[in-house]
């Protein structure tokens, strides 16, 4: 009995360290944002909501934060549209060279986004079209794509093809057997395709600095900010992000769970 | 060779949380015996194979394998190798290097090691597939294998968990007919967990049936079959009629058995309860008076010609009976025919399902 | 079944359009770009071979590649090595209904901004900071050390992200492996620790090599990170890629580095995609 208890110890004390490494950082980021004084480093003195005040102040921040908002949820959709139709059409309709075709598709998952930022950067010049927050959509979509697509083709199953048999033979059309059945079985991997991207897009850092110049992502703003120098307010920023970031993660998981209840 | 091992089950309990898994297991296998352990799902016989086997531990009770106690044996120091439903075949070895894995575990190597596992693919009917890959097999002979794998490090006694489960009907015809050759020829005492009755009468010495965590009756298949201690055994073992009646006191005092909705009456025992539940089965009805029970007249509703037999049900009023004849024998449908039974061919119950 | 291979191409029709639009054409256009020279201030057409051969011959260029591939090698080494019993445990020695827990605690710290997450380590590891406060407060050292700024500030703050990665699909291919493979093993006398070697751990390994190979393409190409905590001193290859096209405006130059760094990317994924496939049990 008692070396049983001690085998459960070594596991449970390298789990202990693990954790504490990896959520290290995080405490750090999050008990500095409550720093009083004007370095975000030891010593800690007491609680103060001065930087989370001047975040909120701080005009360039706040519309940077609704720009990866905004961002986010565009390309996310798009990103998790156009995945879908492609995991769909690929494998129910299986064309000639599927394989080539999904290969092609995840491409751009082994390539840096460095790379990509500046392969989009060097194309936009060529065309003429500036940097923008559009471009960044653009390059964010193409990044994601890959991802919502193969998230969404291993959740596409074959048995599900016979609840679209039953739909077509009741007389339902594409359109209809699409958005009445697929999607709603596919939901849960509709959905976590959708959060990935949201989340990958709004902490995405590297090509929203190629492809922006005055309208920019938050990781962006706060890059530039931490260029002069550490500043609790970058703390603060972080922590933000973090909380709202725990917050959506949460409430999906909480919307899918209730409604996985009810259906079942 | 190896000589089989006697198996002693003693008080065996297993609750998980609140529930009852199994309810005071008491069994004894004989050595050398192919023991077949019976039951639907929810019965507690894969739990009780795993308490076997050392991969769960009993709330309560004892494992006695030739009288010394292996209750707390892991499978790896227990005398018992099991056969799992998926077979657990390592996929990354070859065939060779999968039969040979315990003799390895033993410290047994080179020509002695790869010697013993010849003969065991030989023993299984395997003889030349040492060195593929186990994906490359087909379901039969990945089922041998594992066999082979079981059997190699002589166990005392072999556990199988549904191993026919996933082979079709003729392949698991042959296998079962394998099976028992197997266990003769090299004498380790089986147990064997299934679901199928027939396989059980096919294969056992001994056939265990269990329900709800208990054993509802233990002993030979032909004892089982023509005499089932439970209600729940005469029904689960092969088909069976099974009919309420009332048992009461006819004028000269003996105990009558009156079928409830026929005029059916035969004298019974003293000791008989004042209700009790009949039950027959098909084969053991006649279509002429020559039983010892005349059960009157009956009208033929369908007929279902099943290839060596054919399957009547019968009506009359509103009770029912399955009779099963052979082919040659014509009848039509809605013919009205006598039926008779031997008083020998009827199990009484009583309304609980214990023998009456 | 044959449905109109129209609508097929049609539903993947938007698919391939942002592949090969806004993605393979952009790539096509760094490697010509990669042949061409900058002279002056605009870009000489001509093809050559100009960027390769100063790649090759400069020893600037030469060592931040040798320095990348040290530094992430290092980095998918112990990710690996720290992963796989953190994994381990999760999987086998916590009961199945924590399991998904502990996981979404471990990829929860991940929800923060990547930049706010290097700058938090750079908090950490400054000689101000976390770390050496603790040491030197403790006693165990007098004069804070540097971590932050060099190429071990880099290789924690890598290997804290890419143990996660590992972990996951590490987790998700130990719990592939049916439980009776281990129980066999078990049954037929291993101990547990002979169960892990001979059945455990080779059925693991597509997980592994996934692991791996995610770690050493992300981190290869990270930017962020060496910039943040590792700090000038020691240039990687994206350090060098983004001085040229910030500091410097030699897009050719910096398109070849690219292709460079895209060609390191292929070689790895062709030396392990035999690997990549998980096996599924039979």
């Amino acid at each position: 009995m008692r070396s049983r208890w001690i085998r459960g110890l070594i596991p449970a004390l390298y789990l202990l360290l693990i954790y504490s490494f990896i959520l290290l950082p995080v405490a750090v980021l999050m008990l500095f944002s409550f720093q009083a004084s004007a370095l975000p480093v030891p010593p800690f003195n007491g609680p103060s909501l001065r930087w989370y005040q001047e975040l909120f102040a701080d005009d360039r921040m706040i519309s940077a934060l609704w720009h990866s908002m905004i961002i986010g949820v565009i390309s996310a959709l798009i990103a998790t549209i156009i995945g879908f139709l492609a995991a769909y059409a690929l494998t129910r309709f299986r064309p000639r060279g599927s394989q080539i075709l999904r290969g092609l598709i995840m491409s751009p998952l082994g390539v840096s986004y460095l790379v990509i930022g500046f392969g989009l950067s060097i194309s936009a010049n060529q065309l003429a079209l500036g940097k923008s927050l559009w471009m960044v959509i653009v390059g964010h979509v193409v990044v994601n794509m890959p991802l919502a697509f193969a998230i969404i083709m291993s959740q596409i199953k074959e048995e599900d093809i016979s609840y679209e048999k039953a739909a077509r033979d009741l007389g339902a059309s594409e359109f209809m057997v699409i958005s009445r059945v697929v999607i709603p079985i596919l939901s849960p991997g509709l959905l976590a395709a959708f959060l990935l991207s949201f989340t990958l897009s709004w902490d995405e850092f590297i090509i929203s600095l190629f492809l922006t110049r005055f309208d920019v992502t938050l990781p962006v703003e706060i890059w530039s900010a931490l260029r002069t120098g550490l500043n609790p307010q970058t703390n603060a920023a972080g922590t933000l992000v973090f909380v709202i970031s725990v917050v959506v993660l949460v409430s999906a998981y909480a919307f899918t769970r209730r409604r996985k209840g009810a259906s079942r | 060779m190896t000589k089989g091992s006697q198996v002693s089950i003693q008080g065996i309990d297993k609750f998980y949380g609140q529930s009852q898994i199994l309810d005071d297991i008491n069994l004894e296998f004989a050595a050398g015996s192919y023991v077949v352990v019976l039951g639907p799902s929810g019965s507690g016989k894969t739990t009780l194979l795993a308490i076997l086997g050392g991969f769960v531990e009993a709330t309560r009770g004892s494992v006695i394998i030739d009288g010394i106690d292996v209750t707390s044996a892991t499978p790896s120091k227990r005398p018992t190798t099991t056969v799992f439903q998926d077979y657990a075949l390592f996929p990354h070895m070859s065939v060779g290097q999968n039969v040979g894995f315990g003799l390895a575990m033993r410290g047994i190597k080179g020509d002695d090691r790869r010697e013993q596992v010849e003969e065991a693919l030989q023993l299984v009917g395997l003889p030349h597939v040492f060195d593929r890959n186990v994906t490359a097999l087909s379901g039969g002979q990945r089922q041998r294998v594992a066999l082979a794998r079981a059997l190699v490090v002589k166990p005392k006694v072999l556990l199988l968990d549904e191993p026919l489960g996933a082979l079709d009907l003729k392949l698991r015809r042959q296998m079962q007919d394998e099976l028992a050759h197997l266990q003769h020829t090299v004498g380790t005492t089986f147990v064997h967990v299934t679901h199928d009755q027939e396989e059980a009468m096919a294969l056992a010495d001994t056939i265990v049936i269990l329900r709800d965590g208990q054993v509802e009756d233990a002993g030979a298949p032909e004892r089982l079959y023509t005499r089932p201690a439970t209600e729940f055994a005469a029904v689960f073992m092969g088909d069976s009629n099974v009919l309420p009646a009332s048992v009461l006191k006819d004028t000269s005092g003996v105990n009558v058995v009156s079928i409830n909705g026929l005029d059916v009456r035969f004298d019974t025992s003293e000791s008989a309860p004042p209700e009790v539940v009949l039950s027959i089965r098909p084969e053991y009805l006649r279509v002429d008076r020559a039983g010892d029970v005349n059960l009157g007249m009956w009208r033929v509703a369908e007929k279902h010609f099943l290839g060596p037999i054919q399957r009547l049900v019968l009506t009359s009023g509103e009770s029912q009976l399955n009779l099963t004849l052979p082919p040659t024998h014509k009848v039509d449908i809605s013919e009205v025919i006598h039926i008779s039974v031997d008083k020998d061919s009827i199990a009484l119950f009583t309304v609980e399902g214990k023998s009456a | 079944m044959k449905r109109s291979a129209l609508q097929g191409w049609a539903l993947s029709g938007p698919a391939l359009i942002v592949t090969g639009v806004l993605f393979l054409a952009p790539m096509a256009l760094v490697i010509v770009y990669s042949f061409w020279q900058r002279v002056g201030g605009s870009i000489d057409q001509t093809p050559t071979l100009a960027n390769y051969q100063k790649i090759l011959s400069d020893p600037t260029f030469a060592n931040s590649l040798v320095n990348s591939l040290q530094v992430v090698t290092l980095t998918v080494i112990i990710s690996v090595l720290v992963a796989y019993p953190f994994a381990y445990v999760i999987a086998y020695k916590v009961p199945p209904k924590w399991q998904g827990i502990l996981l979404l605690l471990a990829v929860l710290p991940f929800w923060t901004s990547y930049v706010v997450r290097s700058y938090s380590w750079l908090l950490v590891l400054a000689k101000q900071g976390v770390v050496n406060n603790a040491l030197t407060s403790s006693g165990l050292i007098s004069d804070p050390i540097s971590i932050a700024n060099t190429r071990t500030g880099t290789v924690i703050a890598f290997v804290h992200f890419f143990t996660m990665v590992c972990a996951l699909t590490i987790y998700a291919s130990l719990r592939q492996i049916p439980d009776t493979y281990r129980k066999a093993a078990r049954d037929l006398g291993a101990s547990p620790f002979r169960t892990f070697v001979a059945v455990t751990l080779p059925l693991s390994l597509p997980g592994v090599v996934v692991g791996a190979f995610l770690t050493f393409v992300l981190a290869i190409g990270d930017f962020i990170t060496p910039q943040i905590v590792g700090g000038g001193n020691e240039l990687l290859l994206p350090q060098v890629i983004m001085l040229q096209i910030n500091r410097r405006g030699d897009f050719p130059l910096a398109a070849a580095l690219s292709v460079v760094l895209l060609l390191l990317v292929v070689i790895v994924y062709l030396i392990s995609a035999k690997k990549l496939v998980l096996r599924r049990p039979t």
